[in-house]
């Protein structure tokens, strides 16, 4: 063995040592990069008996993770997404519906009721069929302003579902194109960046991954493919009106069937756009349909101050909460408000007593609507407190997952350190070696 | 367990950040007085309270409903116990009289004096109150329900009952009707004095007499029967300011917080807030590189 070996072997322990210091300052580098995995230099047996059986080089590196627990966290993560959402969500429709401020409707309500009872015990009193008037036209401004409101609150989850679709697509994308490149070649910094695209992924909607040995995935949602090695898929979306309320529809670009997104930030979004405030709002639209409805027909039988009969008090025609309005003749001129039962007794308010009675009479299968309006209310609240408990329980879920992904795949700072030590010693010795050696060789020159 | 850097930035974030929540939280329920503001903070106890509300702003109705009737009922009374006045003095000139040893012309001047009272009388029962007629009914009429022309008295209004609501599904009828008055013969009785007292017919003026005594009697009962709805009523006004104090104190013990708990917890919650930034500052600080030269 010639002295020139160990100047080889000792210049491949400098290159080796230097690799191995680069692969720590990449680490320390990203201490705090997120989704970043910590590379480790495979040093095999760097030196056999009479040969070099392998060496480094910068590609040379694992990245050390926990397979087991990021298929986990990307099963916990849509959750998150879903629940976060519709925490925030269900808090707008809480905060729509403004209970129990003066401005909601259960005080208005009793206004609108209390003005009908005054009115009864003082029929012949003009100032009191001006405070029915405008205690209604209030009421028609609450329903007015609470359908608007929601509506507005959907059309703003809808601009941000066609958001979330374009960026499921655009991240697909992305993910296939990764995809043909590691193809080609394997590079940790690739397979960095596509793990951070399929966690946001993960975010958006739920999928089911599976990688396999050569790092190619597949990925699917609800059972149906959205990439693999030779199909990329794209979602669009369709939308369908009822009255006035968008409902969307979702399939992808490989099939007619319905692509049907049950978690994530999508899922949530879709389940508040098509199912909870339309919910909401129907059951708004039965309230003012009833209120219109039985307090026409009892208004209709009632005969006013100069005994006018069958009068319209509210609109006829009342679809819902939309459109629900005092009639346009009672609100131009409220002497048409009737209170007599019969006709020709103006001191009669028996007929505004009945209408103050609608409010204790079971309307609602079997429940008054003051009943039913309160179980909407806690229905929302219910709501609300489900999705943010179980908001706070999954961020305990992920903080648990991340935590155990971190402590296999994280940076520590300590061990990082340790090994940089490590490795300029032993860098250090190196050096030395190629001294020692280059002194023999001198030495043996001398000799000459 | 290796415990690495962005564990230990998590975890010390989420500690802080959870510290901060229950901190606001609490300040929240201290600076409001309220345990629960919206449905979602307890959709159970926020529909209870709603409930509670709903009930008592119903009791109020029924409270000022009361006060309305009252003010109705007590005029009533006043007026009829004016009435039951002018029926004792038309009472005394009866008497007067039957007296034989008067004559006619004091006879006739007590007939003109029992026109007046008779006048009075309509006078009383055409009384408003708050621009509504106490005896005409549910019929409203410009000159009131009562017309007079002589000695006749003829009664335009109805036997409408008012009413009004002074508990869920129970009404009182508060009103005397013009037809009870009529019914009590009040008008025919004078009417038939007076012309006995013109016609100087003593044998009339007798029987006059114990038809203005029962008379008086039936006035009396009409009163009578006002002064136990005004019991009723003011029974029922204190039944339901009972009610509404104990719902009051329902709504708060659900609703409210209890302070000195809550500054007790908001306390502890500052403590923890202060040892989690404490740890903080210490922790991070932590790390090898302080210690290699």
């Amino acid at each position: 063995m010639g002295l020139s070996r160990i100047m080889d072997i000792s210049q491949r322990a400098l290159l080796n040592n230097r690799s191995a210091i680069d692969t720590v300052a990449k680490n320390i580098a990203n201490v705090n990069t997120d989704g970043y995995k910590r590379r480790r230099v495979d040093v095999a047996q760097l030196i056999g008996f009479g040969q070099v059986t392998s060496y480094t080089n910068r590609e040379n590196m694992t990245r050390i993770r926990n397979r087991f627990i990021e298929s986990q966290l990307r099963n916990e993560q849509h959750k998150l997404g879903k629940f976060q959402t519709s925490e925030m969500l269900l808090r707008n429709v809480e905060s729509i519906f403004g209970e129990p401020l003066q401005s909601g409707l259960n005080s208005v309500m009793s206004e609108f009721w209390n003005a009908w009872n005054d009115l009864g015990n003082n029929p012949e009193n003009p100032s009191a069929r001006v405070i029915v008037r405008d205690k209604s036209v209030l009421l028609g401004n609450t329903f007015n302003r609470l359908y608007n409101d929601l509506k507005g609150l959907q059309q703003e989850v809808g601009v941000d579902i066609s958001e979330k679709v374009k960026r499921v697509n655009d991240l697909l994308r992305q993910i296939n194109s990764i995809n043909g490149q590691l193809r080609k070649n394997s590079s940790s910094d690739l397979l960095d960046q596509r793990d951070s695209f399929v966690s946001e992924l993960a975010t958006i909607l739920n999928i089911e991954i599976r990688e396999y040995s050569d790092n190619d995935m597949t990925i699917s949602t609800g059972g149906r493919i959205l990439i693999s090695k030779d199909y990329l898929g794209e979602i669009l979306m369709e939308g369908s009106y009822e009255n006035g309320f968008a409902n969307y529809i979702f399939r992808l670009n490989s099939g007619q069937e319905p692509l049907v997104i049950s978690s994530g930030e999508l899922g949530s979004l879709i389940a508040v756009n098509n199912t909870n405030i339309p919910g909401f709002v129907q059951k708004l639209n039965q309230m003012a349909f009833n209120i219109a409805q039985y307090v026409n027909q009892i208004h209709r039988n009632g005969y006013n101050q100069n005994g006018v009969t069958n009068v319209n008090f509210f609109k006829d025609g009342i679809t819902g909460a939309g459109d629900f309005a005092v009639s346009e003749e009672v609100r131009t001129n409220p002497d048409l408000i009737a209170t007599s039962n019969v006709l020709g007794e103006p001191g009669n308010g028996t007929l505004a007593h009945m209408i103050f009675d609608l409010q204790t009479e079971p309307l609602f299968n079997n429940d008054t609507i003051t009943n039913f309006y309160h179980a909407l209310i806690s229905q929302v609240g219910s709501q609300v407190q489900e999705a943010s408990f179980l908001r706070e329980s999954q961020e305990m879920i992920l903080q648990n997952l991340k935590n155990q992904q971190d402590s296999v795949s994280g940076v520590s700072l300590d061990e990082e350190m340790t090994h940089l030590i490590e490795y300029e010693k032993a860098f250090q010795a190196a050096a030395r070696l190629v001294n020692t050696a280059d002194k023999m060789i001198d030495t043996l020159l001398s000799i000459v | 367990m290796r415990i690495t850097q962005s564990m230990i930035t998590r975890s010390l974030l989420q500690n802080i950040n959870g510290n901060r929540q229950s901190m606001s939280t609490v300040q929240n329920t201290i600076s409001t007085g309220k345990e629960v503001q919206s449905s979602s903070d307890d959709p159970v106890r926020f529909s209870r309270v709603s409930r509670f509300r709903k009930t008592m702003e119903q009791n109020q109705q029924y409270m000022r409903n009361i006060v309305d009737a009252r003010g109705w009922v007590d005029m009533s009374g006043s007026l009829l116990e004016d009435v039951y006045n002018q029926i004792l003095s038309v009472k005394n000139y009866t008497v007067q009289a039957a007296d034989a040893s008067n004559n006619e012309s004091t006879r006739a001047m007590l007939a003109s004096k029992i026109q007046n009272h008779l006048d009075e009388i309509v006078n009383l029962f055409n009384t408003q109150y708050l621009g509504r007629y106490l005896f005409g009914g549910t019929m409203t009429t410009a000159a009131g329900p009562f017309a007079i022309e002589g000695d006749t008295v003829t009664y335009n209004g109805n036997s409408g009952e008012v009413k009004r609501r002074i508990a869920d599904n129970f009404d009182v009828v508060i009103n005397i009707t013009g037809q009870q008055v009529v019914d009590t013969n009040i008008f025919s009785s004078l009417k038939n004095l007076r012309t006995a007292m013109a016609t100087n017919d003593l044998d009339g003026i007798t029987t006059a007499l114990s038809s203005i005594e029962g008379l008086a009697e039936q006035i009396q009962g009409l009163q009578s029967s006002l002064g136990s709805l005004k019991n009723q009523l003011s029974m029922t006004q204190n039944r339901l300011e009972i009610s509404n104090t104990n719902l009051s104190s329902f709504i708060s013990n659900e609703e409210d917080v209890d302070m000195v708990e809550a500054i007790a917890k908001y306390n502890a919650e500052e403590l923890a807030y202060r040892a989690a930034l404490k740890t903080a500052s210490e922790a991070l600080n932590l790390n090898l590189l302080n210690y290699l030269r």
